[in-house]
């Protein structure tokens, strides 16, 4: 007897420890997915979904263990629920005013990190900008008690006891599916995960007592009930009002402010490329032939020496050796002062706040440097392709030693003067001359300008001496063509003689013997080169046409015929 | 100790939304059912704004995977018909040995029905079927089509309230907890038929009736 009514007392007290577990893990369940930053780091609720998360077994918690469902920390969940009959959640939308104050919704969302009692006065708002979007009742009913006969005996008990553990358990795994199903599920997912700003929140309330609805709430709002589990002694319910459509929780109707990639920033392609800059003076930024006052390394420009945008392939590199401007750029206060330098000298900026990329140069100060100098130096190339802070490469002075004009200073020097004098960076600045560029990340200023350098091609392709007169000159008579070596190709526009044009194809003896072929001496050579400068505009006879005609006949029979017979 | 049967709605959907329909059903009822220590992990669809939670076992949900591709090849097969997948629990009872055998006998405690009708609407409207794809399906297809996502999502949610609601009204039936280590307290087997049942009318009484009448089931058992 002693021993039953032990067992009794063992068995309530079992009962009555399983019905506190229940209100602590139901409140647990409904909050992790509800109350916003009450869960740990970046998750919305559950695991996870990735494998690493749900394999760890080795961090079980006591608690985890109580009807099998472990779930993530929700330190609101833990307060003491010093109630067990009867819990109510509140699960409220907060709309915030138009002229909402920050340091109000600060506020708001610390009281909702500990909001076990807390009303929209305390909230700091106006009560009519809540609604209740949710209420969660977990009751425990005392007094029903469940007819049967074999109550008394202790294996009933057990398997009593058992029977409400698995239909606790089975209750709980509903609620943990049903509480993503429901509309405000998806507003606590974006208000928890999204990096908008919205003008209302979730907040939430945990009491014992609230005032009941009206009929007006009642009516807009759906009712679920769960089944009951009854226990000894009573029943442990479970229900659910909640709005039923996403439009009461007002989640599509407000504007959000999120984040947007701006296209047209200032200095990107999309921008006016003559938009001014209040940071950047442009008075006094001299422009070789150029309208413009300032260039963006994008602008395309014609032929005058403009901001362009520069890359590899338009530029005549004779070797591809290309520094990237990083921390490396270090070398380039290494370098020895160049006495040679012009005073300016074609830079661009980069301003992390406006990612802009400024470019101020001029073309005459560009090419103020020598080859020696270019040389030594090295040329710097702007990618804008990355966002927001271009990639800057330095890419050697090669491009310019092709240059005759020492006048032409090399577009991506340092400036020897700023670097003698750094406080000379103002002064030429207020020129429009110099810009500093850093790129991101980077420390140290280097001066370049994209115009200036194609400034440099073109007075490059400007000062180039045609094709047609440097491909034959005294130096080099003759070409190698295939075992042949041919002295002269007549051009068609270089009729500066009425001679006939002979092709002078000289092959070595044996096959001169073995072909027959009869090769003009270099006299014709020397006296195509004489009337190389005679007036180009004399005009061709028909004869001369003919008999150059029949010169490219024979050359081709020579060539052909070559090809056929294998060289000796 | 009687087996509980649940009907689930049937669905309407297309063929590139069987894969995320199947997983969400499937490992919602067998979450209800892993009455172990479970790690629940939340997966939002990726076609239609659910989230559905998973039990976190590796291996059920790579057999949940292993059988959907094994339905899929069924539906290849059989296009524009319904179909139907059985999701059973049982238990193992060991049957009193004789002379010849040592057989193990299951006892379905639940039987769940998943029903589909998997139908392909957009090849029609393309002459070249092997660019169905990527043809514009036009303005009016698209339309049709959003209108047939959003109501499987609705009739997607509906189901698995379903199964809530099932899970919560029957419990009885439902055998005692098992204290094993894992998720999985009970075992399971996934069925799919060989052949459509189905005369294109809703079935009432359809486990009896493909019981009774089928000509052959090809399980595929765990």
């Amino acid at each position: 007897m002693v021993s039953s009514h032990g067992n009794a007392h063992s068995d309530t007290a079992r009962m009555e420890q399983i019905i506190t577990e229940f209100f602590a893990k139901s409140v647990h369940i409904i909050l992790e997915s509800r109350a916003l930053y009450a869960s740990s780091r970046n998750s919305y609720g559950g695991y996870k979904s990735d494998s690493s998360s749900s394999s760890s077994s080795s961090s079980v918690r006591p608690r985890d263990k109580w009807f099998n469902l472990a779930l993530r920390e929700c330190p609101v969940a833990l307060e003491n629920i010093n109630n067990h009959e009867c819990v109510i959640v509140d699960v409220i939308l907060v709309h915030r005013s138009l002229d909402w104050d920050p340091m109000i919704t600060k506020k708001v969302l610390c009281k909702e990190r500990y909001p076990l009692c807390c009303s929209g006065a305390e909230l700091g708002v106006d009560a009519k900008s809540e609604k209740i979007v949710e209420r969660w009742i977990v009751q425990y009913e005392n007094g029903k008690k469940i007819k049967n006969s074999n109550l008394g005996t202790r294996r009933s008990s057990n398997n009593s006891l058992q029977n409400l553990y698995k239909k606790s358990t089975l209750l709980l795994r509903s609620l943990y599916a049903t509480v993503r199903l429901l509309p405000a599920y998806k507003t606590f997912r974006d208000l928890n995960s999204s990096a908008h700003i919205r003008p209302f929140t979730l907040a939430h309330r945990v009491s014992s007592f609230v005032e009941p609805f009206t009929r007006k709430q009642e009516s807009e709002m759906m009712k679920y009930r769960f089944t009951p589990v009854d226990t000894s002694s009573g029943r442990l319910c479970l229900t659910v009002m909640y709005c039923p459509t996403a439009s009461d929780l007002s989640c599509e109707q407000l504007p959000s402010m999120s984040p947007q990639v701006i296209s047209d920033y200032v200095g990107s392609p999309l921008a006016s490329p003559l938009r001014r800059f209040p940071s950047l003076p442009l008075s006094g930024l001299p422009c070789h032939g150029c309208s413009s006052p300032r260039r963006h390394s994008w602008n395309f420009d014609d032929s005058k020496a403009s901001s362009t945008y520069i890359n590899d392939s338009s530029l005549p590199l004779h070797s591809k050796s290309q520094i990237l401007l990083s921390n490396t750029s270090s070398r380039l206060h290494d370098l020895p002062p160049n006495p040679h330098l012009r005073g300016s000298r074609c830079t661009y900026k980069i301003d992390r706040n406006t990612n802009v990329m400024q470019t101020g140069a001029t073309s005459e100060k560009v090419f103020s440097l020598g080859k020696d100098e270019l040389q030594k130096n090295s040329g710097v190339r702007i990618s804008a392709n990355s966002f927001p802070f271009p990639r800057i490469s330095i890419s050697s002075r090669f491009y310019l030693d092709d240059f005759d004009d020492t006048d032409f200073s090399c577009p991506f020097d340092v400036d020897n003067d700023d670097m003698k004098n750094p406080g000379s960076r103002t002064k030429s600045l207020d020129r429009g001359h110099v810009a500093e560029a850093l790129e991101a990340g980077g420390f140290f200023p280097i001066r370049k300008s994209n115009y200036a350098a194609v400034g440099a091609l073109v007075h490059m392709l400007k000062k180039a001496p045609p094709l047609h007169q440097d491909f034959y000159t005294s130096e080099h008579p003759s070409v190698q063509c295939g075992g042949l070596r041919l002295t002269a190709i007549p051009s068609l526009r270089d009729n500066r003689t009425t001679k006939p044009m002979k092709i002078s194809v000289q092959k070595p003896n044996k096959e001169n013997l073995s072909h027959g072929t009869h090769c003009e001496t270099r006299n014709n050579i020397q006296e195509l080169n004489k009337n190389q400068q005679a007036s180009i505009s004399t005009r061709k006879t028909t004869r001369d046409a003919l008999e150059e005609f029949h010169g490219y006949r024979e050359m081709k029979n020579l060539l052909v015929m070559r090809d056929i017979k294998p060289q000796i | 100790m009687n087996c509980e049967v649940c009907q689930l709605k049937e669905l309407e959907l297309e063929h590139f939304e069987i894969r995320e329909v199947l997983r969400c059903i499937l490992h919602t009822i067998i979450f209800h059912r892993a009455l172990g220590l479970v790690r629940p992990k939340d997966v939002d669809l990726e076609l239609f704004d659910v989230t559905y939670v998973q039990c976190g076992e590796v291996e059920v949900e790579k057999k949940i995977e292993e059988k959907i591709e094994q339905f899929i090849c069924w539906v290849e097969k059989h296009p524009n018909k319904k179909s139907q997948i059985c999701l059973s629990f049982y238990e193992v009872k060991n049957k009193q040995a004789s002379w010849f055998s040592n057989k193990i006998e299951r006892l379905y405690w639940e039987q769940w029905y998943i029903n589909l009708n998997v139908a392909q609407h957009l090849k029609s409207h393309s002459s070249k079927p092997h660019r169905s794809k990527f043809v514009d399906p036009g303005e009016g297809a698209l339309e049709d089509r959003n209108a047939r996502s959003a109501a499987l999502e609705v009739s997607l949610r509906e189901v698995l309230f379903q199964i809530i609601k099932f899970v919560n009204e029957k419990k009885d039936h439902v055998p005692p907890i098992p204290n094993l280590e894992g998720a999985i307290s009970f075992p399971y087997e996934i069925t799919i038929p060989r052949f459509c049942f189905w005369d294109g009318h809703d079935q009432e009484n359809a486990p009896d009736w493909a019981s009774n009448n089928a000509k052959l089931i090809f399980r595929f058992i765990e």
